[in-house]
């Protein structure tokens, strides 16, 4: 266990410089550069500007810089973007909402998306169960970008429930409602489908069998003895779901004028703000990474026949 | 081609239902000059109404440094937190004293001496003098900068030698005999300078705050301004307050309390927010919604600065042969584009520069397919001739310029016989190609940088940053240079005529569509605000009733 725990965490910086690298040389690639406007820039200017960022030498010069600041865990500062801001000091303003709003989603997907499972798995094939695999599967289905406005026209134009759009920082919880349901929708109907199929697979063995012979109630089965393997899948998919959540906010931050890390992410790359963009996408590679491992070692931790 | 009625009857709809909802006249106060008494509530209604103002700036800043500052919605906040020399009128856009309280002009028009006032001071209450304005153009004139807008100070002297060829600073054409007194002495009689003294680029910035944090001065908790609103909260992509500045010279007059700019740069999501009353101001609207739009009657749209047009790339085979040139821009009914596909007031326009201080424009070359077809067949194509070669039109994908490109290859079409290709790529793409010249038609627009013609003339000389079309002609630049030495205002806008004479009935580098319109949202209950072909709407001059 210890020295797969070592083995992945050394591989973890390998992983992030191979990502690293192909992002710097995709975004030099992309044709203009961060400071393209429809102005014309004089030619004198426009070589003043792109000393100034390093951004006039050869490009594996350029990246050799990127790779020494990197090791300084320096980010540099944001080109054109937010001029003259860090592109730490624009990470640690927005991840924190990111994760935020990715937490509450994923809260909310297991809160809705478990129990959903659970009840379909005792009684398969009812009209409930057919009805809560429907939903699910719609959630599944339904792009978030219509979930979004659908959540925003009921609830905030038409019932004047909730705001529909913008953020006030964490004090104000009632803005985030409905981005997190819009976000968790999807995940929620997925970890619903993987429960009910985990559990339906687990509730068929023979010490299932045995427990209801010895008396004990559906409910008292299905929680207490075949969830804890019935959930194997539901885990093992929580990673990347994690991931996906935390990462894929990225429409959700859009739709609802979230100030999140997704919008800077691709606000940057259309901007051509290298350095912002390297910036991002090294913190959603790390999430990305460490959720993975989580997932693993949560998994070892329910099943012990994964542990090797 | 003249506006279509439609359009006409569009404007005088619009202006009449604004004009209603305007009372002027003020509190009394005999210090104040009859153009401010006039800008001032006509009685105390306004009095008990909360004065906060909420607008959607449309996108968060890039920057608060009002030097480096290149967009509008920039523009809008240092219009709130700073202040230059100058102010604008909110009707007009004249020259209203700003940091200086009066001015004159040389007879030659080449030196200005302004007057600062004895009180100016940052919104801390530290005094501001003449020589922060000459260490912000200074800094403004220093490459390391990377002010983008540096050239707004070009016709002051040798300002584009410094920060285009390194030559002393010393040599700028700036002097400071006393803390409230700036003499600036232009390169060539420049009738806009005063305008240009109102624009961001040219406003002061607290050098002791840049010394000390660098390029990080402007962020929250180190920003400071002269305007009069001050930096209150600045939570990027969340909101932007600013406050009334009680340091302010003229804060007796200022009614609003507070003016807060939120970022929503998704206009739906904006609309939405407007809807449900958290937006007094909404600056652009979703352009899907203009049938919803018209039956609002917060809808405004007016006049615009700007010209939405076509670059034809004329050193490439067909379209560096003016007949061909001509063809295409003969071929295309402008009145279709802005009546029913944008049908938001758009002026249909044959010609470039849109109507501005004095001048009047030249019209071009009307719709006329028959002309037109002639034109293509002695160029040597179409029946008897040669076959038309493929031509591609780009821009910038967007569902506005998608219509429109599709409504102008359609005519093609039909009128000429010729099939044009649509190349939609993203925008940085788009700017590349169209810079490397590697198009043949491309689509464009121009936004006026200040309140005169020469902002749209002089892109067109020789070889000039913002030409990119390849077009080149010395009797232009001729003309052009002999426009920006002339003082006289008449002579001087016939020098323009003879330009747009040439560049849209001559020689036809470009094809013009239509000229701008600014459209909005804005409740009745904002007052102070009047309609400009800028857009521009300083915050001193507002209040809610």
């Amino acid at each position: 266990m210890g020295a797969y725990l070592l083995r992945r965490l050394l591989q973890a910086p390998l992983i992030l410089l191979v990502l690293a690298s192909l992002s710097f040389v995709i975004m030099r690639l992309a044709p203009g550069g961060p400071f393209a406007s429809e102005r014309a820039m004089d030619p004198e200017v426009a070589r003043e500007l792109a000393a100034h960022y390093h951004l006039d030498e050869p490009i594996t010069r350029q990246y050799l810089h990127f790779l020494s600041a990197l090791a300084h865990a320096d980010l540099g500062m944001s080109i054109s973007t937010y001029r003259g801001q860090s592109v730490v000091s624009v990470i640690l303003r927005d991840l924190p909402t990111s994760l935020l709003l990715g937490a509450l989603g994923l809260l909310l997907a297991l809160l809705i998306g478990v129990p959903a499972g659970v009840l379909g798995a005792m009684r398969p094939q009812s009209g409930g169960d057919a009805l809560s695999m429907v939903v699910a599967l719609t959630a599944i289905s339904m792009p978030t970008f219509v979930i979004g406005p659908l959540l925003a026209l009921v609830f905030g134009l038409w019932l004047h429930w909730l705001p529909i759009a913008g953020y006030q920082g964490c004090s104000h919880p009632a803005y985030l409602v409905l981005p997190a349901i819009a976000l968790s929708a999807p995940f929620a109907g997925r970890i619903a489908r993987l429960t009910r199929a985990g559990l339906l697979d687990v509730m068929s063995q023979d010490f299932v069998r045995s427990a209801r012979a010895k008396g004990a109630s559906e409910l008292r089965i299905a929680v207490r003895h075949a969830l804890r393997l019935g959930f194997a899948p539901v885990v093992s998919y929580l990673g990347p779901a994690v991931a996906a959540i935390l990462t894929g906010s990225l429409v959700i931050e859009q739709v609802f004028q979230i100030p999140g890390l997704g919008r800077e992410f691709v606000i940057s790359a259309f901007n051509r703000d290298f350095t912002l963009v390297m910036g991002t996408v090294l913190v959603y590679g790390l999430v990305l990474i460490l959720c993975n491992l989580l997932a693993d070692l949560a998994l070892a931790m329910l099943d012990p026949r994964t542990r090797r | 081609m003249q506006p279509s009625a439609a359009a006409i009857a569009f404007w005088l709809c619009l202006l009449g239902c604004r004009a209603a909802s305007q009372d002027a006249a003020a509190p009394a106060d005999a210090a104040l000059p009859a153009w401010r008494v006039a800008l001032m509530p006509s009685d105390a209604r306004w009095r008990g109404v909360a004065q906060d103002f909420i607008f959607n700036n449309d996108t968060e800043p890039q920057t608060l440094d009002p030097a480096l500052m290149t967009g509008t919605p920039e523009g809008r906040l240092a219009l709130g937190l700073c202040e230059g020399l100058v102010g604008y009128d909110p009707q007009t856009l004249q020259a209203r004293p700003g940091v200086a309280q009066r001015w004159e002009v040389s007879p030659d028009g080449l030196d200005y001496t302004f007057h600062l006032r004895p009180d100016a001071c940052w919104s801390d209450g530290t005094p501001l003098t003449a020589a922060d304005f000459l260490a912000s153009w200074q800094r403004v004139l220093t490459p390391a900068t990377g002010a983008l807008y540096a050239y707004q100070l070009y016709p002051v002297q040798n300002a584009e030698d410094i920060h285009l060829h390194h030559h002393a600073m010393a040599d700028l054409g700036v002097r400071i005999p006393d803390a409230q007194t700036l003499l600036v002495h232009l390169a060539y009689p420049c009738p806009y300078f005063l305008d240009l003294c109102a624009f961001q680029t040219l406003m002061p910035v607290p050098m002791a705050r840049v010394a000390r944090y660098g390029e990080g001065w402007a962020q929250e908790g180190r920003f400071l301004g002269n305007g009069p609103f001050r930096l209150q909260e600045w939570k990027p992509r969340e909101r932007l307050v600013m406050v009334a500045n009680e340091h302010y010279w003229d804060h007796a007059h200022v009614l609003l309390h507070s003016v807060t700019a939120l970022p929503y740069d998704n206009v739906e999501t904006a609309y939405e927010k407007y809807q449900d009353g958290s937006l007094d101001w909404m600056p652009s609207v979703p352009p899907g919604k203009i049938n919803d739009l018209l039956r609002n009657p917060d809808y405004y749209s007016m006049p615009y600065l700007g010209t939405y047009f076509y670059r034809f790339n004329c050193a490439k085979p067909p379209l560096d042969d003016v007949r061909v040139r001509k063809a295409l821009a003969l071929a295309v009914d402008r009145a279709v584009i802005t009546d029913h596909v944008l049908r938001a007031g758009q002026i249909p326009a044959t010609w470039f520069c849109p109507d501005v201080a004095g001048y009047h424009h030249v019209d071009g070359l009307a719709y006329d397919p028959v002309a037109a077809r002639q034109l293509l067949h002695a160029a040597g194509y179409g029946p008897g001739g040669k076959p038309f070669p493929a031509l591609s039109l780009i821009s910038n994908s967007s569902n506005a310029h998608k219509q429109v490109a599709e409504s102008v290859v359609q005519q093609w079409q039909a009128n000429l016989g010729i099939t044009v290709g649509l190349e939609f790529c993203e925008w940085k793409v788009y700017l590349n190609r169209v810079d490397t010249h590697d198009y043949q038609i491309a689509r464009a627009s121009w936004i006026g940088d200040y309140t005169d013609p020469n902002t749209f003339f002089d892109m067109w000389v020789t070889d000039g940053g913002n030409n990119m079309t390849g077009w080149s002609s010395p009797a232009y630049d001729r003309l052009l240079d002999a426009s920006q030495r002339e003082a006289d205002p008449q002579k001087r806008m016939a020098l323009f005529h003879q330009q747009e004479q040439i560049l849209i009935g001559q020689d036809m580098p470009i094809m013009p569509l239509y000229i701008y319109v600014n459209q909005g949202l804005l409740r009745e209950s904002v007052h102070g605000w009047y309609e400009n072909i800028r857009d521009i709407h300083p915050y001193q001059y507002l209040w809610m009733q």
